[in-house]
């Protein structure tokens, strides 16, 4: 009976060797890593039950303790977010299989890459580990940015790359500096030796920064909207749903549980006032772009500024990590479905301008609703998940006084009930006269895919339970 | 006098500078990515002088951020690698080492 830290490292392992052997056959690189999706089911099977009733497996890599060795460990909000990784990644699986199909063999070895380095991402324990994974994560995603080779998205991922590059050298320095002064790079122990000093305050700024500039965090957000908007649709959703939060966690881990004595409240509001900015700056922004793509990629910057917008809450309230969490779930979930939705549109119609959309949108029903379940979410409505995650925070704020933070989740709310109207009257704009204009059915797995993924961002705030739960099993921290 | 350490620890602040500078200041991508580079160096030359402490020169290093060094190089290899692959794509599909201000959405 293997350990069940083993089931971990097997979330990572599979990916891996899908990414290799997909290079040797590139054919079949879509049902390898189809394969590999319904293979990994089963060690996360056995990772959640494991978690469920024990709280935390960890795992020493090759049987070496820290510090020389490398410590891998799982908790619920770790088990919550492999399992919503490895949804999105099922979803955008069952989708890309037709999208890609005869074209673009290296979106399967580099979203298999990706896959491994979000999962390695999410179960290391390492500040340094942490280093690498976010460079594998990285770079697959500077490379899918990439995949179509036009120019538009060749800039955008240059852009990207500098900005990837150089944010993870910050990240590196601060892991530098952080060993230098602690003698540690596991995170279990610094959390316990970490005292106030200078070196400890340049560590924590540096990555820090290098983290905010990877995220997109507002104002290093300008290298994301040409970079999600110009990529395939599929690529455009990995991006969107999940490469971005890697960095928020890893930020997040730092700020609450390895660097948490020497974190002050002014600290904190700074980056929450980052993050209301972006809440605001993304939402209107999203309002007036004219592209569909555009519009989402936008919606995503303000979303992401959910997360920091609350991150002081989760110092003193309980239930506002498993708020930032679900919102965090349920905003990938939701963006997934978007993002596939919008590719569906520029298959059927060759473009994704929103003026132009009123003969399409009425066309694509499947489509249509899913767009308006994402929309849900997003806004935050109930029953949705987007609506468990924001009641959650707001009471935390209420809680606590913080009603700037809780009246900053109600207007994102209203703006993005704005920009995501403004799709939805698509579909309803009754316009007859469809004659001349060009119209291609998507496949149907396409247009249930991005389906099936909204409805599961809805469902989370249904059968909100179990998650939460989850969420709650060994240490509320840590992801 | 300064020793070897403080020598080592100078030379890594030296190359932190110039390689932010360069990333900074140059509109040229293989100046930013030649900055990257060097930024990078002085992050390992950094680690290499934390090894050994100052006033301990008479033990044996630390093996541990020899090791982070020795995987940092890996990495920044792979990086420059792929980096240097877009850029030239990049050229190829543009004419153009440098970014543009205004972002050209088609």
């Amino acid at each position: 009976m293997p350990e069940p830290g083993t089931d971990a490292l097997w979330l990572v392992l599979i990916p891996l060797i899908t990414a290799l052997v997909s290079f040797l056959l590139p054919t079949r690189g879509g049902t390898l890593a189809a394969c590999a999706v319904v293979v990994a089911a089963w060690p996360l099977a056995r990772l959640l039950h494991a978690v469920w009733h024990t709280g935390t497996v960890s795992q020493h890599l090759g049987g070496w303790q820290p510090p020389l060795g490398i410590q891998v460990s799982a908790n619920g909000s770790d088990t919550f977010l492999l399992m919503i990784v490895w949804l999105i990644g099922l979803g955008v699986t069952i989708y890309a299989f037709h999208y890609f199909r005869k074209k673009s063999e290296l979106f399967w070895p580099l979203w298999m890459f990706l896959w491994a380095g979000l999962n390695a991402l999410i179960i290391s324990d390492d500040l340094f580990n942490l280093y690498v994974t976010m460079e594998l994560v990285g770079l697959a995603a500077v490379a899918l940015t990439a995949l179509t080779g036009r120019a538009e998205a060749l800039r955008a991922a240059m852009r990207y790359t500098i900005i990837s590059l150089t944010g993870s050298l910050l990240y590196l320095m601060g892991v530098a500096m952080t060993y230098a002064a602690y003698g540690s790079v596991d995170m279990e122990t610094l959390s316990t030796t970490i005292k106030p000093h200078p070196a400890g305050y340049t560590a924590l700024g540096l990555m820090t920064v290098g983290l905010i500039a990877k995220a997109a965090l507002f104002p290093c957000h300008v290298w994301l909207p040409p970079a999600h908007a110009n990529a395939p649709a599929p690529v455009s959703a990995l991006l969107s749903a999940l490469v971005i939060k890697g960095p928020f966690l890893i930020l997040a881990q730092l700020w609450l549980q390895v660097y948490s004595k020497i974190v002050t409240p002014e600290a904190f509001a700074v980056i929450s006032f980052l993050g209301g900015a972006a809440v605001l700056w993304g939402a209107t922004q999203a309002i007036v772009q004219q592209r569909l793509k555009r519009l989402i990629a936008y919606s995503t910057v303000a979303q992401l500024g959910y997360l920091f917008l609350a991150l002081p809450l989760t110092a003193s309230h309980p239930d506002a990590w498993s708020g930032i969490l679900i919102l965090l779930a349920a905003h990938a979930l939701a963006k997934t479905a978007l993002f596939l939705a919008a590719g569906n549109v520029l298959h059927a119609a060759g473009h994704d301008t929103l003026a132009e959309l009123k003969t399409i949108m009425p066309r694509l029903p499947v489509t249509a609703f899913a767009v308006a379940l994402a929309g849900v979410s997003i806004i935050g409505l109930p029953p949705s998940g987007g609506f468990l995650g924001k009641w959650l925070l707001i009471v935390s704020a209420l809680d606590r006084n913080a009603l700037g933070i809780a009246l900053l989740l109600v207007i994102g709310s209203l703006l993005a009930a704005i920009y995501i109207f403004r799709i939805i009257a698509l579909a309803f704009s009754g316009e007859e006269s469809t004659k001349g204009v060009r119209f291609h059915q998507p496949p149907r797995s396409m247009e249930w895919a991005a389906f099936v993924l909204a409805f599961f961002a809805v469902l989370l705030g249904l059968a909100s339970n179990a998650p939460l739960h989850l969420i709650s099993m060994g240490g509320r921290m840590a992801p | 006098m300064i020793s070897s350490e403080q020598l080592y620890l100078i030379a890594a602040a030296a190359l932190v500078t110039i390689g932010f500078y360069a990333i900074g200041r140059s509109p040229n991508l293989m100046r930013k990515l030649l900055g990257i580079n060097v930024l990078g160096n002085g992050i390992f030359l950094f680690l290499i002088s934390v090894a050994r402490p100052p006033g301990k020169s008479d033990q044996s290093p630390d093996p541990v951020p020899q090791a982070m060094v020795l995987t940092g190089i890996v990495v920044a290899v792979c990086a420059t690698a792929f980096a240097l692959t877009l850029v030239d794509r990049y050229r190829a599909a543009t004419g153009r080492l440098t970014l543009t201000e205004t972002d050209d959405y088609a």
